[in-house]
């Protein structure tokens, strides 16, 4: 086919506002057109004469849009339109707040907005489909834990580890607890398939609920669902059913990163209400989240068995039921990472399960925080919290290791040691453990003042003494910049960004950010204050790329002594009688410093 | 089938309430009607200001020219009856038949000849009335329609004595008398008489748009003009602006006494520049002896008023919804103008009808 040269005018109707034209007229130019810019700010008429004289093939008009611009842009169609140059010349408008529908309805041929390629210019002026770059626009599901080889760097601390994970393994032998028979139970027994065709095992709804507390029970002899909650309504779900038809039609994925290797952004929903977290998992995909991760209520994780059904409730954290899991599940885009979330409850290993047979990529796991800031039992969750591991190994899930117990008042080499002892016994058992440090204002810093100046130094110190210690996968969370965030939505944004930027230098694999919202929204979030801190992280990574921040020199000596107190606690640890006693003796936190040993499924831990 | 075009000042003038009424009168009397619009508009939510529009209501039977994309947003349910390749922003314009009432959104062809296509298409399926429904401020292509009703309001001058003034030019325009020129094809030229010759020199551009154009011409007539003062005509081109003919007038309106300027029509004139300036320069060329003519008549046939504007608040910029006293906008102008005026929402739908379809 023969070139066809294309004779553009370009117009900046703007007073200032022309650099946009300008890349476009590098492009044209690149690709062979011949382009005329015109001086900013002419009137309609004087532009439309310039068209007579010079016959353009297009002419390309850009305009920030605002009340009374609609007007002149409509003028100048008119004009070239009574002039009889409409016929020869495709018009075009460009600029912020133009659409489509805009362009239709000023009369022009075709509008283009905000983040328009100068590609997609060429190809509109060429006559020919545009393809995007789908190369840098696509996304694939990244496996966080690629690449790393669990070897310990620090050989003493290496050592106290595989002493204790052996002893935590001999310990557990020949024990067994109501969650680990659940999580065999829903393991060999129940056919995800069957269930996706509705059908419903009376056998396994009967071993199970023999397993289960009262109100999962209930559910599994009777089909009555938790007091708190209620099952979707029809209506609902056609409704559900909908949206999804018609937002997957036009849905397409960001990306937040500006550089390969900048950290995958995950955000955390749990609404109690799963179409609203469809909705919001939507927004974040469309606005460049890479992964979500699913929230469930605290009661959910204090009650032995899982109950069943599409269901609903006025209460933080969704629920966990298959059908709910499920409708999330078909939610997702392709490339979303889902990570359901296993590691404080009496469900823990039979969520890992369920996650694991309905196609979720990561789960979460931690006794030591489990037992220590979120109420179970600290033998019953080593028993399921290693039954735990070894099902995230046969459904290939790799897990993070959360240290949320930072947020009590735990320091943070404690919370460090019990959460590299959870990693070492991931790495015995073959899992894919990542370690997952706050970043956040946390108890610890506020008394001991290490971020009196910043809030480089103190999380800077934290990733380096990890890093000298074993070569594993980093996810800092969660969400970042926790307890920097105000109910200022800019301030909020900003300091999520900041601390994504930290993380970007800092090289971590992954981060979990919180809406703009999120700390004090007293109820349900909005979507646009995910939208929020998804753009200011996005900017956050472009305006650093691949430059680093230079934290001072306090980072090295706190992440030294770090480093040292987590030596130090393993030694005690490892001197303890048991891993278990450790817990309840306050080595990895203790009650001075907000750690409680749970009591949830006390006394369920039974030898076989 | 009867062309009615329904044109705006401004954003927010009326016009999708005016086509809403006289649809809404038309079905009452039981006519077969055709829509389409200049572009877009009909839209549930105004695309600047961000305040809620209507959407035109259709029944069974009418025939709608419209955008492939727009089908799938209306809540009409239309047979698309053909494609009429006409291309736009928002997909190929079709043409179709209501077949369960609802609302329509409607986005028509952008351009003159492609709205002449459309309406010689809307005519094969026999339509007593096709409603042209603009767009914003767009009116270059209403030159195809039979007759016009013009939308005004608040939203297009807040001030109603200053609105009065430019709608009472906008009607003076459209008054213009209508004389069929013989010389020319549409570019127009100049041509004079010398004894029982003519002499006749065409234009080769369709503009006179600046002053330089305005003077360039006025140049070239005197040049070709003998010294004695002859009877002559120029049939400008389409499109023309004050700035320019007040050039040429400037130059060479002394040797032009007498002579006949045919515009194209009351749609290129009111492009020209802003109407009162318009009507101020054809007074200005009647006081100098010439004579202004329209080669394409196109009756104003109803003035519509709407008091509502939108006003911008500055400190939650949005845009907050104020009205007019009722009532005011149709004194002030009705007063100034020969033909109806009058506010849809209170005179009603049937006032409308009669005084637009009485021609």
């Amino acid at each position: 086919m023969a070139f066809e040269r294309r004779k553009i005018l370009l117009v900046p109707l703007d007073p200032v506002h022309d650099i946009g034209l300008k890349m476009i007229r590098r492009g044209l130019e690149q690709a062979g057109h011949q382009t005329l810019l015109l001086p900013p700010d002419l009137p309609p008429e004087e532009i439309v004469s310039i068209m007579g004289k010079e016959h353009p093939d297009h002419v390309m008009i850009s305009r920030t849009l605002g009340y009374g611009v609609g007007e002149v842009l409509g003028r100048f169609v008119d004009l070239a339109d009574a002039a009889g140059l409409r016929d020869k010349t495709t018009l075009v408008v460009g600029g912020m707040a133009v659409r489509p529908e805009l362009a239709a309805e000023l009369g022009f041929d075709a509008g283009f907005g905000p983040g328009t390629s100068v590609e997609e210019v060429v190809a509109f002026v060429e006559g020919r489909p545009y393809q995007p770059d789908l190369a840098g626009a696509k996304k694939q599901k990244k496996d966080i834990t690629a690449g790393y080889a669990y070897d310990f760097r620090h050989g003493a601390i290496g050592n106290l580890l595989e002493k204790i994970v052996t002893d935590i393994l001999t310990w557990d032998e020949g024990k067994i607890s109501p969650g680990i028979l659940r999580s065999r139970l829903r393991d060999e027994s129940w056919d995800v398939e069957s269930f996706r065709q509705g059908k419903v095992s009376r056998e396994f709804s009967e071993a199970y609920a023999q397993l289960c507390d009262p109100v999962p029970q209930a559910f599994h002899r009777k089909g009555e669902v938790h007091p708190k909650t209620r099952r979707q309504t029809d209506q609902e779900i056609a409704r559900l059913e909908d949206y999804l038809t018609k937002t997957k039609s036009r849905m397409s994925v960001s990306k937040v990163q500006h550089v390969e290797g900048q950290p995958k952004v995950f955000i955390q929903y749990g609404t109690g209400c799963p179409f609203m977290d469809i909705a919001h998992i939507k927004v974040c995909e469309a606005w460049g989240a890479d992964g979500v991760v699913h929230f469930d209520p605290s009661w959910g994780a204090r009650t032995e068995g899982f109950i069943g059904g599409f269901l609903t409730h006025q209460e933080d954290g969704s629920v966990i039921t298959p059908e709910n899991l499920s409708w999330i599940k078909a939610a997702l885009e392709p490339s979303t990472l889902w990570q359901v979330r296993a590691h404080r409850g009496l469900n823990t290993a039979e969520t890992v399960v369920l996650a694991g047979k309905l196609g979720a990529d990561l789960t979460k796991i931690n006794i030591a925080y489990g037992s220590l800031a979120a109420g179970t039992d600290p033998a019953r969750l080593t028993v399921d919290g290693i039954e735990a591991i070894r099902m995230a190994v046969k459904y290939k899930l790799p897990f993070d290791v959360v240290t949320n117990e930072e947020l009590a008042g735990v320091p943070a080499h404690k919370a460090f040691a019990g959460m590299l002892i959870v990693t070492a016994l991931g790495r015995r058992l073959g899992a894919r453990p990542i370690l997952q440090p706050l970043f956040s204002y946390s108890p610890e810093v506020m008394i001991g003042g290490q971020m009196i100046d910043n809030y480089i130094d103190f999380n800077a110190a934290k990733i380096e003494a990890l890093r000298s210690i074993i070569d594993a996968p980093l996810w800092p969370g969660a969400p970042i910049g926790f307890l920097t965030q105000t109910e200022d939505r800019v301030q909020s944004s900003m300091t999520t960004s900041l601390h994504a930027a930290l993380a970007a230098a800092l090289r971590v694999d992954a981060i979990s950010i919180a809406s703009s919202d999120e700390a004090y929204s007293g109820g349900p979030i909005i979507a646009a204050s995910r939208v929020d801190t998804l753009q200011a992280v996005a900017e956050g990574f472009r305006f650093f790329g691949e430059g680093r921040i230079a934290p001072t020199s306090h980072a090295q000596r706190w992440a030294d002594e770090m480093v040292d107190k987590i030596e130090a606690v393993l030694k005690e640890v490892a001197q303890a009688p048991s891993f278990v006693e450790a817990l309840y003796a306050g080595l990895l936190g203790s009650k001075e410093e907000g750690a409680y040993p749970g009591r949830g499924g006390r006394g369920t831990v039974t030898e076989k | 089938m009867k062309t009615i075009g329904i044109a705006g000042t401004a954003k927010n003038t009326g016009k999708t309430t005016t086509a809403s009424a006289l649809l809404r009168e038309a079905y009452r009397r039981q006519r077969r009607i055709a829509i389409t619009s200049i572009g877009y508009d009909g839209e549930e939510w105004d695309n600047i200001t961000g305040l809620p529009k209507p959407r035109l209501p259709v029944q069974r039977g009418t025939i709608v020219a419209t955008a492939r994309k727009c089908l799938a947003v209306s809540s009409a349910n239309i047979r698309i009856l053909e494609d009429t390749s006409i291309t736009s922003a928002l997909g190929s314009i079709v043409i179709g038949e209501v077949v369960d009432p609802g609302l329509v959104v409607i986005a028509g062809p952008n351009k003159s000849v492609e709205v002449g296509r459309v309406k010689n298409a809307l005519a094969r399926y026999r339509p007593d009335l096709l409603m042209v429904d603009g767009a914003l401020n767009r009116i270059a292509p209403m030159v195809e329609v039979d007759g016009l009703i013009l939308a005004t309001g608040a939203a297009r001058i807040v001030d109603p004595h200053r609105l009065a003034r430019e709608t009472e030019s906008i009607a003076r325009i459209f008054e213009l008398p209508y004389r069929s020129p013989t010389f020319f094809s549409d570019n127009g030229g100049v041509a004079w008489r010398i004894g029982e010759r003519w002499v006749s020199l065409p234009f080769s551009g369709a503009q006179l748009l600046t002053t330089e154009d305005g003077e360039s011409l006025a140049k070239e007539v005197i040049d070709f003009l003998p010294q004695e003062h002859v009877e002559g005509t120029i049939q400008l081109p389409p499109l023309v602006t004050t700035k320019a003919i007040r050039s040429l007038l400037t130059a060479a309106g002394t040797r032009l006494k007498q002579w006949s300027l045919y515009f194209r029509d009351p749609i290129s004139l009111l492009l020209s520049d802003l109407p009162e300036e318009t009507y101020f320069m054809l007074e200005q060329m009647k006081s100098m002896g010439l004579r202004p003519f329209v080669r394409k008549n196109l009756p104003l046939l109803v003035v519509t008023v709407n008091p509502f504007y939108p006003e911008y608040d500055p400190g939650s910029q949005t845009y907050h919804a104020r009205f007019l006293p009722s009532g005011l906008l149709e004194g002030r102008i009705g007063r100034k103008v020969r033909i109806p005026v009058m506010d849809v929402k209170r005179k009603g739908a049937r006032s409308l009808w009669r005084k637009t379809m009485g021609f």
